[in-house]
């Protein structure tokens, strides 16, 4: 496929050379490509088509080459999908996600392919997750952006999959299998960056200009010019949201810098830097201006917060701060500057001191709330903390264990005071007495209408802490059973149904819990109410077990796949209608799974928004 | 009571259990003990009885085995092939136990639970006001995405249902010609070979 054809017609162009073969002169090696517009680079991850296969083939780019005949050549590591490697995943433990692949390892077919470049259809954005020393930890940002994640790899030799890397693959030396370290240059401008940020606060143009023209010759072998299309389209969006929150009224800063990255190739290393830089501030491309003018508030506010502590935080800090936090001169901000070191890292070191801090940036939730109170009051509540030198532990989150004791006898005591829920007396008593079954106790309860669901508990709790609980908070005796986990109840919430002795103590209990609320530790209220056990009735019917109307019973054929079987248990085989049908009821599992994963998460996130206006700490 | 070896052999026991869902409400005891039986022993079956939620949904059940590995066994058979109880071609799902999942379970040691009380003047009441609000809330949206999960659960019951039967009219038809003879007479009017029995 060859030679005579000009490049121009699949637009293809070599990019850098940067060398000739060893053993045979004639080959030339280069270090990327240009390819229909896009560019490859060494060690992208692209995507070849095969044909008959619905999904392309992912692999890494380790050479990149042109033969004496005029071939244009590239070897490619492979990534494997999970689907590739089915049979040898075994119980591969975790059980591999939908966008992980496993990177070719070890020796033997499989491994690595010559391709013709022009084979190639696409980049794909992959990204290393592995906890191995020498890969270069993603951002959070990186790891939304990626389409793909690896961390394991899959030895085509032994076939057995793996998390730990080998020293080499295929000749080529790991570290390049790992993330790139993007900004590895930039040892240098400390001073540059700082140059940068004044870009932001003064607006005019001119001024940018001076910032991209300051020199940056790096001399790059492996220059990462690939990976800058996708970057220039996202300092666009990026710079134009860090508009919003700096309060600086062009816009024609974003459309320029924009274009200053069109321009040349060398200075958007620098734009690069400062998109990374800005990570912290404005990572989603969302067009809600507001979160990120809290964002910003609220990170910038910490620094200063050493110097002045107690100082309200105030939009007009915006402004003023980009540069105070890059300047040099104060100490506090030196993180900044520690942060072009390693770039991988960026959004964490920013806060990297104080580990407050760090959590801090870590607990943000700018989405969903337009409500600017809670990131305010937020940081008030941590300031306060690193002012009682409480290393570290934010009044927001306590978790249970490590709560303060306070010194509280049994004695019920009310408003304010925190209540230690302790074993309530007697509590060995109650097996004295024959008990008779929890169902039947149930229906009784519900006659006499005493029966109580007590909703928004910890889901860790036990029958005896709810009961203890409630001997506690209302000084009742009374009996309690967690609500098991059913199919549906996987919620950042539990139940309980507590039995009260009377109806007169179920209805006290539930008007004091309608006046006055009863908190639990991480700031949930608990709440109960009277709620009728579910009737069960006839369950002949079950969704998803079909039944034949007419049963040839005497002939049972072994062809006829499709006949009702049995009543015991078994596993389909592939080839069989019934798999079919089982695999969509798998798929329907999947779905429905993911629905709830995500109506919890978001329940969580907007109960934590909630929990973290309360000021008072328990 | 709530001594840490208490614990611990509750931790112990729930290694060694099975979460199953997606059960038929027809599924008896019995007949799970039969179907996991060829994984190993099974000690108990225990099925989780559903107080709350309305409707009719799959019942789970906890199962325990004999040892954990036998617990694992389980979990990666049925996770990897579509394992099916009483019927088809719903197949259950397995995961390993929880300790939340026992409603009988011991209590944690040397964990302490505090509480407060809110009255209207507290400062927090308000907010406290609110995350009841939240809560009741996020349990209302919790019930409809139960009730949308049933209906689209029977929708594909319902489909496959259809398929189903066209599959067997099909193939009734066929056994209809070759049993009755219909098909050879067919076969030797168009001078075929005609089809063979079986």
């Amino acid at each position: 496929m060859l030679g005579w054809r000009m490049d121009n017609e699949v637009g293809f162009k070599w990019g850098t050379k940067i060398g000739n073969g060893v053993r045979n002169k004639d080959i030339q090696f280069f270090n990327s490509f240009t390819l229909r517009g896009i560019e490859y680079s060494l060690y992208d991850c692209v995507c070849f088509y095969s044909v008959g296969n619905p999904e392309t083939y992912i692999g890494k780019l380790v050479k990149i080459l042109e033969t004496p005949n005029h071939e244009r050549k590239v070897k490619v590591v492979w990534l494997f999908r999970p689907t590739e490697i089915r049979n040898y995943l075994g119980n591969a433990k975790p059980q591999p996600q939908w966008n992980e692949l496993f990177l070719a390892s070890g020796q033997g077919k499989g491994l690595f392919n010559f391709n013709d470049a022009e084979n190639v259809v696409g980049k794909c954005n992959v990204i290393c997750t592995s906890d191995d020393k020498r890969n270069p930890q993603p951002s959070e940002e990186e790891l939304r952006k990626a389409h793909y994640i690896y961390y394991r790899t899959f030895d085509v030799g032994k076939t057995e999959i793996s998390e730990k890397f080998p020293d080499e693959i295929c000749g080529s030396k790991v570290e390049f299998f790992f993330n790139q370290r993007k900004y590895q240059r930039i040892q240098k401008p400390k001073i540059k960056i700082r140059h940068e940020y004044q870009l932001f606060t003064e607006s005019p143009s001119p001024k940018l200009n001076k910032g991209v023209d300051i020199p940056c010759k790096i001399p790059s072998p492996a220059s990462r010019n690939g990976s800058l299309v996708k970057e220039s389209e996202n300092v666009a969006g990026k710079a134009s949201l860090v508009e919003h929150g700096c309060g600086s009224s062009s816009s024609d800063s974003a459309k320029l810098k924009y274009v200053a990255v069109e321009g040349g190739s060398e200075p958007d290393i620098q734009i690069k830097d400062r998109v990374r830089s800005l990570e912290m501030i404005s990572p989603e491309k969302t067009s809600h201006s507001q979160p990120y003018k809290k964002r910003i508030i609220a990170l910038y506010d910490k620094s200063p917060a050493k110097q002045n502590s107690g100082e309200t935080p105030t939009k007009t800090f915006a402004k003023a701060v980009p540069e105070h936090v890059y300047d040099k001169s104060v100490p506090t901000n030196n993180h900044v500057l520690e942060a072009s070191k390693q770039p991988g890292d960026v959004s964490l070191n920013l806060l990297a001191n104080d580990k407050s801090r760090v959590r801090f940036s870590k607990m943000f939730s700018p989405d969903s709330t337009s409500h600017s109170q809670p990131y305010k009051k937020r940081i008030i509540a941590l300031e306060k903390s690193p002012a009682k030198q409480n290393s570290g532990e934010t009044a927001i989150k306590t978790p249970v264990k490590s709560v303060p004791q306070h010194a509280f006898a049994k004695s019920v005591s009310k408003n304010n005071h925190v209540l230690e829920v302790s074993r309530q007396p007697n509590y060995d008593r109650r097996s004295w007495f024959k008990q008779q079954p929890w169902e039947e106790k149930l229906q009784k309860a519900q006659e006499t209408e005493s029966l109580v669901l007590l909703e928004n508990l910890d889901p860790s709790f036990s029958s005896v802490e709810v009961e203890d609980l409630i001997w506690h908070a209302f000084n009742e005796r009374v009996e309690a059973r967690m609500v098991q986990f059913g199919t549906f109840s996987n919620s950042p919430y539990a139940k309980a149904f507590v039995l009260f002795k009377s109806k007169v103590a179920a209805q006290s209990a539930i008007c004091k819990w309608n006046s006055s609320f009863l908190i639990l530790p991480d700031g949930r209220p608990v709440v109960g109410r009277q709620r009728n056990l579910r009737v069960s009735d006839q369950e002949t019917t079950f969704a998803g077990h079909l039944a034949l109307d007419r049963f040839k019973v005497p002939k049972q054929r072994e062809d006829q796949r499709n006949a009702v079987a049995v009543s015991t248990a078994h596993c389909t085989q592939t080839n069989t209608f019934e798999f079919d049908l089982a695999m969509q009821w798998r798929e329907l599992q999947e779905k429905t799974d993911l629905w709830w994963k995500t109506l919890h998460e978001k329940q969580r996130k907007e109960e934590n928004e909630l929990k973290s206006q309360l000021k008072l700490k328990l | 009571m709530g001594t840490s070896e208490e614990y611990a052999a509750f931790q112990e026991k729930v290694k060694r259990t099975v979460y199953i869902d997606n059960l038929s409400p027809q599924v008896t005891e019995p007949v799970m003990k039969n179907a996991l039986d060829q994984f190993g022993n099974v000690n108990s079956v225990q099925f989780i009885p559903n107080y709350i939620v309305p409707g009719n949904i799959p019942k789970c059940a906890l199962v325990e085995m004999e040892s954990k590995k036998q617990a694992d066994a389980v979990i990666s058979v049925i996770t990897e092939f579509p394992f099916m109880i009483s019927g088809m071609p719903r197949p259950v799902r397995a995961s390993a136990a929880v300790e939340n999942m026992f409603d009988d379970r011991p209590r944690k040691p040397d964990r302490k639970i505090h509480c407060r009380w809110l009255d209207n003047d507290d400062p927090d009441f308000e907010i406290a006001k609110k995350l009841k609000h939240l809560s009741q809330i996020h349990s209302k949206e919790a019930d409809f995405l139960l009730k949308k999960q049933l209906q689209e659960e029977e929708k594909l019951a319902k489909k496959q249902q259809e398929e189903l039967k066209a599959h067997y009219k099909k193939h009734e038809l066929m056994d209809g010609i070759m049993s009755d003879g219909t098909a050879k007479r067919l076969a030797r009017l168009y001078n075929i070979r005609p089809p063979n029995e079986g």
